[in-house]
């Protein structure tokens, strides 16, 4: 039974998590008629309930008068009067919908709140702007939002036509040259991807949409002058199980595969000196796990480490200059490792600092030569400053909850808190040391 | 048919909406039906039910996810009429064998938590609260998982699929399977662990 009752707990789990293990319906083909059968056998059920419930509705003596049948004089009476009465309470309903409905609209009206229930987690800087996304639904629409901050207010980016754009987690960059947002945009129904630019005031769709089953698009970075972006996209087939990597030409719109990885993997989101860089997690007996990079001018692919036996898994992995950073594990054999929950930097050979560091947040950003991080700092859920050229921390501020993104800004920070309860999107101000929440 | 549409049909009370589900999503309930009760008449009236607790389900219910939607309805009929079924006799299938790798999971406290819930008579919607916490704790400890290792944590969990299927789909050898699927067990008892679920 105790078993039973964490099966029990596994059915309550997010239906994202469902729908992606989703297996691949081979069978479908050969078992169509027979589903079909069931199919016919449930909806015989069905319309057997439907002529009960009809039955015992009292409806019943008009729907099932037997046509050809003259109908006597009461009989006719007791139609009229049956019509009469349908007649006004169909006139009562109507003005009571009508009344639901101006009420509903008006307090949407002077109540207006969008996104309630979101889930923050992406937040990105742009020239213009902030820009964020969101999980979540409204009264209309549910799926990934594209917000950006303005004036102190969050707006629900649309198109042209009004439309709100929706894309999926990872699937849109921006150029801080431009201020251009970029989106890709997916029909699931039809199985294509296309990618859309969005400045606020106009969207276009940017290449032809591929025509792939199965995609996972996601965004990943962008050459100079964002003139490329690189999709990649799991293909997996009874014996393999990698990626596809796409490049578009965004002002010509054309699309080629770039290359695909031998298994599952992970892209950073940055390309350092024309490499693209993954994290990749072998779909072999093996399940091995490495840093790999594709090199843009030769074509070839390298992997630069092989982990060790009981190496964790890597996760969010962000590259730096002149670190890797893989959340949740320790790394590399950089300056900068993390292992069984501490950060250690190395200079020389030497120890610079020693520091824990959540794993299960991940809450990171780095500006300028500072990373920032929460942590357990002197006893206290903290958010903190680390000097990466001498190691030195600081703590800036005491973390209120659970932090799963942070952006740092000249003044303070903005961060999410995934509580259902009391989370949303927060701003923390360094100099009033107060956060204000800026989105439910 | 695209899914909204499906789901539109069910609104309009449309009676195409079965056939529609049955046609698409039909043997992925079957299937899943079937993992749980190892019976194939047991797995049709399942899916049968399925179709119908959708039909009364929708309105009011719009499901983002039709099919992660129908699959939790069929997942839910399959264990309840497992328990039935399995009231007396015990030992023995698959489900059998998950729950016996999911006992290594659970701790002491949340053994006890679960047979207190049971012995006391407490209602079955404070077990299904319990059930949503813990739940919370699972889907936060499957988002830190790579994708593979969650889908394959997924699949034997949720899906009550055999290890050789999820081998046969991955590329994996059992044995890989098995071993990636006591590592991720041992990993979600320590995470369980850590989060206070026992004493």
């Amino acid at each position: 039974m105790n078993a039973e009752f964490l099966f029990e707990a596994f059915g309550e789990i997010r239906e994202t998590w469902v729908e992606e293990a989703a297996p691949e319906d081979k069978e479908r083909n050969a078992k169509h008629m027979e589903r079909t059968e069931i199919g016919r056998k449930a909806e015989t059920k069905i319309i057997k309930k439907k002529n009960a419930e009809a039955k015992n509705s009292g409806n019943r003596k008009a729907g099932t008068k037997i046509f050809g049948n003259r109908p006597s004089g009461i009989e006719e009476k007791a139609a009229l009067q049956n019509y009469r009465t349908w007649r006004k309470w169909l006139i009562l309903g109507t003005c009571a919908c009508l009344f639901l409905v101006v009420g509903i609209v008006g307090y949407r009206i002077t109540h207006w709140k969008s996104g309630c229930g979101q889930t923050w987690h992406e937040i990105t800087p742009c020239a213009e702007g902030i820009y964020f996304t969101s999980n979540g639904h409204d009264h209309r629409h549910g799926g990934t939002f594209l917000w950006k901050e303005q004036e102190g207010k969050l707006i629900k980016l649309t198109d042209a036509t009004g439309q709100i754009l929706q894309g999926g987690e990872n699937t849109y960059l921006y150029d801080k040259g431009k201020g251009v947002v970029y989106l890709l945009e997916s029909d699931r129904a039809k199985e294509l991807c296309k990618v859309v630019i969005g400045d606020d005031a106009a969207v276009k769709t940017v290449g032809e949409p591929l025509g792939i089953t199965a995609w996972e698009g996601r965004m990943l970075w962008t050459q100079t002058g964002m003139e490329t972006r690189v999709l990649p996209k799991e293909q997996r087939t009874v014996s393999d199980f990698y990626e596809i990597v796409y490049e578009t030409d965004l002002s010509s719109g054309q699309t080629k595969e770039l290359f695909r990885t031998d298994s599952i993997a992970r892209f950073a989101n940055q390309l350092m000196d024309g490499k693209l860089y993954y994290h990749e997690n072998r779909a072999d007996e093996s399940g091995t796990d490495r840093i790999c990079y594709y090199d843009i001018k030769s074509g070839n692919t390298e992997c630069v480490y092989q982990e060790e036996e009981d190496m964790e898994l890597y996760e969010n992995v962000v590259f730096y200059e002149d670190c890797m950073i893989l959340h949740r594990m320790r790394m590399q054999d950089g300056r900068m490792t993390y292992d069984k929950g501490m950060w250690k930097l190395t200079k020389d050979g030497e120890l610079v600092f020693l520091t824990r560091y959540d794993k299960q947040t991940a809450a990171m950003d780095r500006k300028g030569n500072h990373l920032y991080y929460v942590t357990r700092f002197e006893g206290r859920d903290s958010v903190v400053k680390l000097d990466l050229g001498n190691g030195e921390i600081e703590m800036i501020a005491p973390m209120q909850g659970t932090y799963t993104e942070l952006l740092m800004r000249d003044g303070g920070f903005y961060y999410t808190e995934p509580s259902y309860s009391v989370g949303g999107l927060f701003y923390y101000d360094l100099d009033s040391r107060r956060a204000t929440k800026i989105h439910d | 048919m695209e899914d909204a549409r499906i789901v539109e049909l069910y609104w309009e009370r449309d009676e195409r909406a079965i056939p529609e589900t049955a046609d698409k999503y039909g043997n992925f309930c079957w299937k899943i039906a079937r993992n749980i009760l190892e019976n194939e008449e047991d797995a049709d009236e399942c899916v049968n039910d399925t179709y119908l607790g959708a039909w009364n389900d929708m309105p009011p219910s719009r499901p983002m996810f039709l099919r992660a939607y129908l699959g939790k309805l069929v997942r839910n009929l399959s264990i309840n009429r497992w328990r039935r079924e399995h009231a007396l006799k015990r030992g023995g299938g698959n489900l059998t064998l998950v729950f016996e790798e999911l006992s290594e999971i659970v701790s002491d406290k949340e053994q006890g938590k679960a047979k207190q819930l049971d012995e006391d008579g407490k209602s079955p919607v404070e077990q299904e609260v319990a059930a949503k916490e813990l739940a919370k704790e699972l889907d936060a400890f499957l988002e830190s998982l790579p994708r593979q290792k969650r889908q394959i944590f997924v699949r034997r969990y949720w899906y009550a699929d055999s290890t050789s299927e999820i081998a046969k789909d991955y590329g994996m050898k059992v044995s890989a399977v098995s071993m990636s699927l006591s590592r991720l067990r041992e990993q979600l008892r320590a995470y369980l662990l850590e989060r206070g679920y026992q004493p």
